[in-house]
């Protein structure tokens, strides 16, 4: 039964594929239009062999690293700031609310002009776009931390370096953790538009070529590609969920 | 229970470790990109110019031919090729100084200007009239300009189709607002229009051909007599005034370059196969109906024309200023 379970999430997409082929094969869908997922994969298999898809997958995954790693550590920093000084919530909170709901495809020439065409101007985009899910994570994590635990810590008369290492850090971890999985989406969405700028690689380049030339083929397949890393960042994020929250399980066991 | 654990652990840290892997191989894929053809020493004290093409226009036939970058190196210069996909965001890279050089169709230069930009003209080619069009599904109804009266027209807002199509519809008696107009880029454009979800489309090279090739579209009309469809070589005004020695080997070298490529179809064929993703027939068709060629800025009929595009965007309400094309031309 347990082993039947696991396959339950995957349900949905196979009856998809296998529906998306026989559409394909029957001739409801227009290969000229959308290709059929074989051909999606004989395409991937093309590129894999003459080196394109994996050289652009490397440099994505560079790029999107480097951004989440920058962008992350501000929005972390950030929330904490704001989470523990009144002072600075009250000078950065507004600012930051409102430049997170500007669209990034209408950031894209304010960052030409700011930061150029180059590698620097794709990293900080997908920066700023990782920036406000931990920023906000980290923010509510550390504001809900228990009062009672707080307290606990007061009445303990535990150091300012402490109280921070031991309760409030861990009291926010696990919506840290959920903004880390929720910025590690937002990481390959905004890569994409950062990559339409002067890339010669990277799976956002090779999509909207493939776009400009009505490569759907390509396309398609980088579409897939997304799909496939998206699912993977995110499993490996929810694994070490589980291992740095598993704490959290032995306590309410006990 | 424990063993299965540390199964998933180390499944996971090799998963993160192969992460962190590629991301470096991406970081040294990038390294040796922006190294290449950079490596000897003597490129060292050379200006970089950072030239912006799109991909199998002419500034990348230029790119491809290599003369100019060779001839650019003696008078100390080092040409940097950067790719775009579209002359907007190559003209915000260029009017903000990131690059020096740039190529685009005749309409994101008028728009540029009018919004108060420094952008110039220091080149231009010949007409590429008979690589535009309006294209017709195989068993439209439609067989003249004046039946376009009604029907949903697909095409990009600020392309060059804008000025085409505006003029087209004029010979006709009629105005954009006799249309229904569906503002769409060419991919989005050549779905629709496979579709049947829009009754016309302006488009151009290789859209329109392959459009012709797989879809049977047919050819309402070319650009000619409607618009000469101009390309132009674009710079800022600052930085032309002070190197008119590279925008003088430009227009020599590019008429080097556009020769080259009238000579060599089957080259440009196999490169716009390669590059761009193009069936071999789609190309061919594309290739075989344009001759590349380098126009001079002093011709009155090139100028008259973007002239008129400023005039015909400004009654349209497409951009907010009048303006002098003149004023942003360079003295050859």
């Amino acid at each position: 039964m347990n082993k039947l379970k696991k396959f339950i999430p995957w349900i949905i997409p196979v009856l998809l594929i296998i529906f998306w082929q026989l559409s394909a094969v029957v001739g409801i869908l227009d290969t000229k239009v959308i290709p059929s997922p074989l051909q999606v994969i004989q395409q991937g298999i093309k590129l894999t062999k003459n080196g394109t898809l994996p050289k652009n997958i490397a440099v994505s995954l560079y790029r999107a690293t480097l951004g989440f790693l920058l962008g992350g550590s501000i929005g972390f920093v950030l929330g904490m700031a704001n989470a523990l000084s009144t002072l600075s919530r009250n000078l950065l909170d507004s600012t930051i609310q409102m430049i997170r709901n500007i669209p990034h495809l209408a950031l894209l020439p304010l960052f030409i002009v700011w930061f150029g065409i180059g590698e620097p101007a794709k990293v900080y985009l997908v920066a700023l776009g990782v920036m406000f899910p931990i920023y906000i994570n980290t923010y509510n994590g550390i504001k809900n931390v228990s009062p009672d635990l707080i307290e606990m810590g007061q009445l303990y008369q535990l150091s300012r370096s402490k109280m921070f290492k031991k309760i409030i850090f861990p009291g926010a971890l696990p919506s840290i953790l959920v903004g880390v999985r929720y910025a590690l989406g937002v990481m390959w969405t905004t890569l994409i538009v950062a990559e339409t700028v002067n890339a010669k690689s990277g799976l956002g380049y090779m999509a909207t070529d493939a776009q400009n030339f009505a490569n759907t083929k390509t396309l398609i397949l980088v579409v897939v590609m997304y799909a496939i890393l998206g699912k993977l960042s995110d499993s490996i994020a929810k694994f070490l969920e589980e291992e740095l929250l598993s704490w959290q399980v032995g306590e309410v066991k006990a | 229970m424990k063993k299965k654990n540390t199964f998933k652990k180390i499944i996971y840290s090799l998963l993160a470790l192969a992460w962190v892997a590629t991301a470096v191989a991406g970081f040294l894929v990038l390294r040796s990109e922006s190294n290449q053809g950079s490596s000897s020493t003597d490129s060292k004290n050379l200006t970089v110019v950072n030239f912006g093409y799109q991909r199998g226009d002419e500034a990348d036939i230029i790119r491809m031919n290599g003369q100019f970058a060779k001839d650019a190196k003696k008078l100390g210069y080092k040409i940097k090729w950067t790719l775009f996909q579209d002359g907007t965001s190559l003209l915000t890279a260029l009017t903000s100084n990131h690059i020096q050089f740039g190529r685009t169709g005749n309409t994101p230069p008028v728009v540029s200007q009018a919004s108060g930009t420094n952008v110039v003209y220091v080149g231009a080619t010949t007409s590429k009239s008979e690589s535009s069009m309006i294209l017709v599904p195989e068993d439209s109804e439609i067989s003249s300009i004046a039946d376009l009266k009604g029907k949903t027209v697909a095409y990009g807002f600020g392309t060059s189709s804008t000025y085409f199509l505006i003029k087209a519809l004029q010979s006709a008696d009629l105005t954009l607002n006799d249309i229904t107009e569906t503002n769409l880029g060419q991919s989005a454009a050549a779905t629709a229009f496979q579709t049947g979800k829009v009754d016309a489309w302006v488009t151009w090279d290789p859209y329109s051909a392959a459009a012709e090739i797989q879809n049977n579209a047919k050819v309402l009309t070319t650009a000619k007599g409607y618009s000469g469809d101009y390309n132009f070589f674009l710079s800022t005004k600052k930085w032309a005034s002070k190197h008119s020695d590279l925008i003088d080997l430009l227009n020599k070298d590019g008429k080097i370059a556009m020769k080259w490529a009238n000579n060599n179809h089957s080259t440009l064929i196999k490169t716009f196969v390669k590059e761009l993703g193009l069936d071999e027939d789609v190309a061919e068709l594309q290739v075989s109906r344009r001759t590349y060629g380098m126009a001079s800025l002093s011709d009155s009929t090139i100028i008259n024309e973007q002239q008129d595009i400023a005039d015909v965007l400004y009654d349209n309400d497409m951009i907010d200023t009048k303006i002098n094309v003149k004023d942003a031309i360079i003295n050859e």
